[in-house]
């Protein structure tokens, strides 16, 4: 059968076209972006216009068509990079990219090709929003110049994000690397208005900007990526894969040691050189991974524990509202722990499987619940010290505000002791269920994302929709998220004002009884079915078989002995 | 009793059977080469008895225990080793057999002594103190022996433990197999490097598509295979008559004359080629050339072999 014409010139595009096609997760994805899309849409147009019949319809379209746009480019800043970061990092990590680079594919081509590969659904994503962008014409207020920045945006911000991503996919050697920097790229590029789409294409609707100059800058920051990318695809392609966050903990350690110099070798946390004594796995989980040993854990209290103290320090001197910024600081922790803690977590077997040194671990006389709980130990210790920033920012809202009410405490220790665990044991059942560390990081944090942010935008949503009777009447569903118990926490604890009434004492109690109830669910299942997630044969009662512990003697001589 | 049985054991991947009615017996002491092309189905048996997979069907016994029934009490009697080494990039030499050392609940007070010895026997003492991860392939391969060893398993399962190794280093793995083998324990290992296995192995099963197609001693296997073992002869007298006289002969299947020679298949259990040479001179041939082809593990494997995976 002939293929498509542009299959011979561009085989590589072709290919990830033709093999996205054939899987079920391509429609799946494209049906639930679709069906959010249009929901949320539904609620911003129902708030802005038909939500206002006295303030009439005409006219607001240029308010729905700008929060669209926007709506879309956040979109785009989440998806590009989960999208492309490993477009590149897979090739290496399966020892098929050097088959790629015999090829007489140029390298621009293979870049080129492999970009386009994934940002052809993402622009067939952006075509679905042309309806709803159409609807938003109809009502009036938006000019030719809008209409045409925000398609101009939307396609940009894909070109960039992408090229971005495309670009850390060749430098770093593995997918974890490369999806995390694209990330933290695309942060910066938010960071640095000058390169950033969204700060153009408001410079340009609400400012009456220039249309060309922020437009040049994103392309100039696709072609400068695209540059780095073509750079490192050939001299990064056979770079061993490292352990990111090792790296930069020995990176740092390098930097103290050349300041050690100037205090004259103070040294806080010095590792001991031990070596296991019983708990083999928990020992290698406390004392070599980098976020088990005391010495990087404290760097990263370090990291969490210094704006903090360094916040309520400025905040002591200045008026109470001004505390609000501590909630502003729990929420950042809050969202900085889930996400350490969740992958840590999901990576803890997950890894051992993509290093292929599961099986040799699962030969070992432990039983499944042996291994998950030393496993655990790491994350533990994790969760242990982030208590310390938590406890900081409780006792300092408690003093500062002279609270003098165990309702606060009680309700914030809660939390902590539920929640934090729950992302952990969670975390950690995907990371047995699925098989690749990429995989099971990404679904653990995406689930996590879901349950904090789904419930708080649907609140947001049918608020504005139906009103707050039903807000109301729908609160205790919606009190079964994390995102909108933490707040609510907070606001009563540290109002003293507000003091919770019963159906608010209510609705926390039915929150933490669920999540303490999907605590231990997760932890049960994990724990229970150790050996079948594991993939090993499950361990029953055994009986009693002589011990086979080693023989007294060295193996040597028992050799000599067969010898002779 | 045999130390290691299988009986009639199926092992499956949703629809496709990688092991299909697989049944052999290991004796204690002995080293049993499985041999089959990739897909076979070899490291799929192996995993079973690492109690890393539950069969379909079937059973697998060591020592007679079930490994599906009582996998602890196995997991402390064998010693696996998979076909991948793995990446250990936080520890030395030294920390990782002192990990699995402790994983297994060597003693303390007689890990040192058991490690210096294992390292002593892999020849990995001077890199004790090496990150894992920087040694060479071969270092590596021998330092999963080490592993291995750790706990004195009764059974070693060793899957592809030559796999891309150069031949320096394979010829050190093979006589570090030797040496366990002298040592009196019994070894499982899955190749499909057949040199590697025709000189260390007591037995060898040849496995393809999930199925065993032969099992035995090398010589045994031959000797069944003999049952087509050609001869080639170069007879200067060779005219109609005689061959008539040579078909005639017990246990000579068939002839094919070529030009220069006749091709002549045997059955090795009704005549031996000795025995033809002897019976051709008794006919009255004179013969110039007589060659019977050279049956090694290659041919053996290529004979039973006809490249088909599960």
């Amino acid at each position: 059968m002939k293929g498509p014409a542009f299959a011979a010139e561009m085989p590589l595009l072709a290919k990830e076209l033709i093999e996205q096609a054939a899987r079920r997760r391509t429609y799946v994805v494209r049906f639930v972006y679709a069906a959010t899309l249009f929901v949320i849409a539904l609620f911003l147009f129902y708030g802005s216009a038909w939500g206002n019949p006295e303030a009439g319809n005409l006219g607001q379209g240029r308010y729905m068509f700008e929060q669209l746009v926007v709506l879309q480019f956040w979109a785009i800043s989440l998806f590009v990079p989960a999208l492309v970061s490993g477009v590149i990092t897979i090739e290496k990590e399966q020892d098929s990219l050097s088959l790629l680079l015999l090829t007489t594919l140029t390298p621009e081509s293979i870049l080129f090709q492999k970009l386009a590969g994934r940002l052809v659904p993402v622009l067939s994503f952006l075509l679905l929003s042309f309806p709803l962008m159409a609807v938003a014409y109809s009502f009036g207020g938006v000019s030719d110049t809008h209409l045409w920045s925000g398609i101009t945006l939307s396609v940009a911000s894909t070109v960039q994000i992408g090229v971005l991503s495309l670009m850390c996919s060749a430098y770093f050697p593995t997918t974890a690397g490369a999806f995390v920097a694209s990330y933290l790229c695309v942060v910066l590029v938010r960071m640095t208005v000058m390169f950033d789409g969204l700060e153009w294409f408001l410079t340009v609707t609400q400012r009456d900007g220039s249309t060309w100059v922020g437009l040049l800058m994103i392309l100039l920051s696709c072609l400068v990526a695209f540059g780095i990318a073509r750079a490192s695809l050939v001299r990064r392609a056979f770079v061993a894969p490292r352990n990111a966050v090792l790296q930069v903990f020995h990176y740092l350690d390098g930097v103290a040691n050349e300041a050690n110099e100037i205090t004259g070798g103070v040294v806080l946390f010095e590792d001991q050189n031990l070596l296991p004594e019983d708990q083999a796995i928990a020992w290698r989980e406390t004392a070599k991974k980098p976020l088990g040993t005391a010495r990087y854990l404290f760097r990263v209290l370090t990291i969490l524990e210094l704006p903090i103290l360094a916040t309520c320090q400025i905040i002591q001197g200045k008026s109470r509202s001004a505390a609000d910024s501590v909630s502003v600081l729990l929420f950042v922790l809050w969202a900085v722990s889930a996400v350490l803690v969740a992958v840590h977590a999901a990576g803890l077997l997950s890894s051992e499987r993509t290093r292929q040194t599961l099986d040799v671990l699962l030969t070992i006389p432990m039983t499944g619940r042996q291994i998950i709980l030393e496993k655990f130990q790491g994350v533990r210790r994790l969760m242990i010290v982030l208590l310390v920033p938590f406890a900081t920012i409780f006792w300092f809202q408690d003093w500062w505000r002279g609270l003098s009410t165990y309702y606060y405490w009680f309700c914030s220790a809660l939390t902590v002791a539920i929640f934090l665990p729950l992302v952990a044991w969670f975390s950690l059942w995907v990371g047995l269920k699925i098989r690749s560390q990429r995989r099971a990081i990404l679904t653990s944090l995406s689930v996590i994302s879901v349950w904090a942010i789904v419930p708080l935008a649907m609140q947001y949503g049918l608020g504005r929709l139906l009103g707050d009777s039903v807000l109301r009447a729908s609160s205790y569903v919606f009190a079964l998220s994390p995102s909108l118990v933490i707040p609510a926490v907070e606001r009563v604890g540290i109002n003293r004002a507000i003091s919770p009434s019963m159906t608010e004492l209510a609705q926390y109690a039915v929150s933490f009884a669920v999540h303490a109830g999907l605590l231990f669910f997760f932890r049960a299942q994990c724990l229970r079915r150790a050996d079948t997630l594991l993939g090993r044969v499950p361990t029953t009662a055994d009986p009693e078989v002589s011990d086979h512990s080693p023989q007294s003697g060295s193996i040597l001589d028992r050799k000599r002995v067969v010898a002779e | 009793m045999a130390l290691v049985e299988i009986d009639n054991l199926w092992v499956q991947y949703g629809d496709v059977r990688a092991v299909k009615g697989v049944s052999l017996e290991i004796p204690q002491g002995e080293v049993f080469g499985f041999i089959g092309p990739n897909g076979a189905g070899k490291t799929s048996t192996i995993k079973v008895l690492a109690t890393l997979l539950t069969p379909h069907h079937g059973r697998a016994r060591i020592d007679g225990i079930d490994v599906t029934r009582f996998p602890m009490v196995v997991r402390k009697r064998i010693g696996y080793m998979p076909d991948f080494f793995g990446v250990y990039e936080d520890l030395t030499v030294r920390e990782y057999l002192h990990f699995f050392a402790a994983a297994y609940q060597v003693p303390r007070s007689q890990r040192e002594s058991i490690i210096g010895d294992v390292l002593a026997l892999t020849e990995l003492t001077h890199k004790v103190g090496e990150a894992v991860d920087s040694l060479s392939r071969g270092m590596k391969q021998r330092l999963a022996l080490a592993r291995v060893l750790l706990h004195d398993p009764d059974l070693l399962l060793l899957d592809e433990p030559a796999s891309g190794l150069d031949p320096r280093a394979r010829i050190e793995v093979r006589e570090l197999l030797k040496a366990l083998q002298g040592m009196g324990k019994t070894i499982l290992i899955s190749s499909h490097i057949l040199h590697e296995l025709a000189h260390l192995c007591t037995r060898i099963g040849i496995i393809e598509a999930g199925e065993m197609v032969t099992e035995g001693s090398l010589d045994d296997i031959y000797q069944r295979l003999g049952l087509l073992q050609v001869v080639h002869v170069q007879i200067l007298n060779l005219n109609d008559d005689l061959l008539g006289r040579i078909q005639a002969i017990d246990g000579v299947e068939d002839l094919e004359v070529h030009a220069d020679r006749v091709a002549m298949r045997l059955r090795a259990e009704m005549i031996a080629a000795e025995d033809l040479l002897e019976r051709l001179s008794g006919l009255g041939a004179r013969i110039r050339m007589f060659q019977p082809e050279a049956m090694d593990i290659e041919t053996a494997f290529m004979k039973l072999t006809q490249g088909k995976t599960a």
